[in-house]
């Protein structure tokens, strides 16, 4: 939709003596799909993983962190973009989180209900605050499911909002809490 | 049939060659063109033709295949272009950088050599900065008895500013300040709120300072020339470096080749690395250049009467010193002593950043491809802490977005998430990299390339200068922040690193007398007056502004000079 408007753009900037013909600008805008396939994480880390993301950002009047396919692209970019340590942190705390819950509240982190989940990473947070840890598993999973939501295709077409040609530029536009924000 | 020397037959003859396709390559192109000379454009990467070949310019964040994050596997293949964030680390870029694996060269000091070998180089990926020299500037080197004085003045390059400038379209505000001329101008880019209150507040507080617009090469009026390059306005994307389908910013690849290529006088050669110069010793002159085809590897050459190296600092620089002669000997093309010497950059990683939270019920619209400038205040205004020279600033407020840190879960979390936060208000300085006779590049006696040619070695650091500079660069930084009422201020000043500017220049300086220089007053090589070299070399001092413009203007003037001697029957 987005693409077919700046299409529509550069045909206006070029008229008819366009250089390029508009099938390559439709060939310039295919996905790059280039078959990856998580296969880092293991079937019990994805489902706590799942659970984590949707108590990060849960479905509202917009669609949550499940719908937008964040646990997909998290697994993808944790194992192709981070560093065998950092994906270490990530993965062990998964594997940790479960594993407490069932000792602590005798079920795995997935099954418990969510205002408990909240709960529970809520007073992880501030643990991790109050010790001053850098890029430890909380604010590591925050930073990238907010990351992987906003460049999803779901996130950033309600949630947010992406033009890929915004067209204009002003310094100064009006703002209230509430108006949809162009990423 | 004309035969040269090897039998080859004319057909590898030309009236002039441009080695490079870069920015200045670029403009050397289509001046001699345009004037009607047959020319040969040498590109030692591939193809990338205008728009077809930009492969993610219309990708949205999902369809790349990490969202934009570049693949921890790829890195590895780029690890000396991975040394910063502008270049590689973007997926959505990366693939306009050259693996290091392929391009080795030897750091004996670390030195960061961001490349791109692809038609029209790094002008597809640069920042688009543009700032003219004032004669300040050009008089400098001379004023403080440094390095060598530089053989021209503002008034002889201002028309030529002007020339490039209308053709390349700049974006910029008329301020009337003697050290930072203003272009020829399209619409400036305006400031944002929070960038408005540091305006006032800094230009109020401190004497000779100001925060202006930053002047960029994109179009925000294309003229009619330009519309008929098929060129058109910015969108406001900022994905610039990915390649720009509207042609909006100025690239060798969406301006000046389509100008020359329409010419019908150019022919455009990939995969084409340059070696070296073919000399005449008789005639003191160059009358070719030994090219090596990056694919077959096989030697060809190329002759012409006239050669214009723009491929870039030092590769230009390794060009004229890998051309042996039996009269100037082992060390290339040179008299002087100084070729490969004075290698410069602008230090940068230096500045601060803070919030705003005032102007909360405004925020922007669209992605602009630029953000404010400070223009140089130290040692004109306010005198400098221990160094000579100065500093710009380059930097942006906007509000913060979904990436600022947020506490808690859940249905308020996402509020805050999907909300804008405070403004947060960002600068960085670049600052002038003294010439220093021992920041040097030389050609490896023994490590070669995959093509035989002779690794690049680097051998260059900072002085006191450099690091008393980045002392006010970052104290002046917080200070501007706290006149604006800016909160939660942190400063940084990393270790300077030469290259990582992107801006290297200087191992073929230009200057007044054959013993001082390698380059005269029209970028003719003294040496041999039928080479001209116009890219980062030719830079007798650095400056801290942005130095493309300055090559464009420097290329178009020798262009022009080059093609009156030569109907002169001077070359």
């Amino acid at each position: 939709m987005q693409r077919r408007e700046a299409v529509k753009i550069f045909t206006a900037v070029f008229g008819a003596s366009l250089a390029v013909p508009e099938t390559v600008f439709a060939r310039l805008a295919e996905p790059m799909d280039l078959g990856i396939k998580p296969i880092l994480l293991s079937g019990k880390q994805r489902k706590t993983l799942a659970a984590v993301a949707e108590c990060i950002i849960p479905k509202t009047d917009t669609p949550g962190a499940i719908e937008a396919g964040v646990p997909r692209w998290f697994e993808i970019l944790l194992q192709d973009c981070y560093k065998p340590d950092a994906q270490k942190v990530i993965m062990d705390g998964l594997t940790n989180l479960d594993a407490e819950c069932k000792t602590k509240h005798g079920s795995t982190f997935a099954k418990l209900k969510m205002p408990q989940q909240i709960e529970i990473l809520t007073a992880m947070e501030k643990a991790e605050r109050d010790a001053k840890v850098r890029g430890g598993f909380i604010r590591a999973t925050k930073d990238l499911v907010k990351s992987c939501y906003a460049n999803s295709e779901v996130g950033a077409s309600t949630a947010f909002e992406y033009q890929i040609a915004p067209g204009r530029w002003s310094g100064e536009e009006l703002y209230k809490m509430g108006d949809k924000i162009y990423l | 049939m004309q035969i040269n020397h090897n039998g080859v037959v004319a057909e590898n003859t030309y009236d002039a060659i441009v080695v490079g396709s870069g920015i200045s390559g670029g403009w050397a192109a289509k001046e001699l063109t345009q004037k009607g000379l047959k020319v040969l454009v040498l590109e030692r990467g591939r193809d990338l033709r205008h728009v077809v070949d930009y492969q993610t310019t219309m990708s949205m964040p999902w369809d790349l295949p990490h969202q934009g994050r570049s693949p921890e596997e790829s890195l590895k293949l780029q690890s000396v272009q991975a040394r910063t964030g502008y270049t590689v680390q973007n997926e959505g870029t990366a693939y306009l950088f050259v693996k290091d694996t392929e391009h080795p060269y030897i750091e004996k000091r670390r030195f960061d050599w961001m490349r791109g070998y692809h038609k029209g180089g790094r002008s597809i990926t640069w920042g688009k900065q543009t700032y003219r020299w004032s004669q300040m500037d050009f008089e400098a080197n001379a004023k403080d008895g440094i390095a060598t004085p530089w053989p021209i003045n503002y008034n002889d390059i201002a028309p030529w500013y002007s020339y490039v400038e209308r053709f390349a379209g700049i974006s910029g505000s008329r301020e009337n300040l003697e050290h930072l001329p203003d272009s020829e101008f399209q619409p400036a880019m305006d400031l944002t709120a929070a960038e408005k209150i540091l305006k006032s507040s800094v230009e109020k507080k401190w004497n000779g300072r100001k925060v202006i617009p930053g002047r960029v090469a994109h179009l925000t009026e294309p003229t009619q020339e330009q519309l008929a390059l098929g060129r058109g306005k910015c969108q406001y994307r900022n994905l610039c470096s990915r390649g720009c389908p509207y042609g909006a910013y100025f690239s060798s690849n969406g301006a000046t080749l389509i100008a020359a290529e329409r010419t019908s006088n150019m022919t455009f050669r990939p995969h084409s690395i340059v070696g070296s110069l073919i000399y005449d010793e008789a005639t003191g002159k160059a009358k070719g250049v030994n090219v090596i085809d990056e694919l077959t590897k096989q030697p060809m050459e190329f002759f012409a009467k006239i050669i214009f190296l723009n491929a870039s600092c030092i590769a230009s620089t390794s060009i004229l010193m890998n051309t042996k002669t039996q009269r100037y000997g082992a060390a290339g093309l040179d008299e002087s002593g100084s070729l490969g010497r004075y290698l410069m950059d602008h230090h940068l990683g230096v500045g601060a950043s803070g919030t705003f939270e005032g102007e909360l019920n405004k925020t922007t619209f669209g992605r602009r491809p630029n953000g404010f400038y400070i223009p140089r205040f130290r040692n004109l205004y306010q005198e400098g802490n221990g160094y000579i020279r100065g500093f710009g600033y380059q930097g942006g407020g906007t509000r913060q977005g979904w990436s600022r840190d947020i506490m808690g879960f859940g249905e308020d979390f996402k509020k805050q998430y999907t909300s804008l936060g405070p403004w947060n208000v960002n600068m960085g300085g670049f600052g002038e990299w003294l010439p220093y006779k021992d920041n040097m590049m030389m050609l490896s006696p023994d490590k070669k390339d995959q093509w035989g040619l002779p690794q690049v070695v680097i051998d260059a650091g900072y002085t006191s200068n450099e690091l008393n500079m980045r002392k006010d660069m970052e104290t002046d930084a917080v200070e501007m922040l706290e006149a604006m009422g800016a909160k939660n201020i942190s400063s940084r000043s990393s270790e300077p690193a030469l290259g990582l500017g992107i801006h290297e220049m200087g191992t073929a300086r230009m200057g007044t007398d054959r013993k001082n220089s390698v380059l005269n007053k029209w970028n003719q090589v003294w040496v041999a007056p039928n080479v001209f070299v116009t890219d980062g070399a030719a830079m007798t001092s650095a400056n801290c502004v942005n130095p493309s413009l300055t090559y464009m203007a420097l290329t178009a003037r020798a262009a022009d000079y080059a093609v009156s001697e030569l109907k002169k029957g001077n070359l």
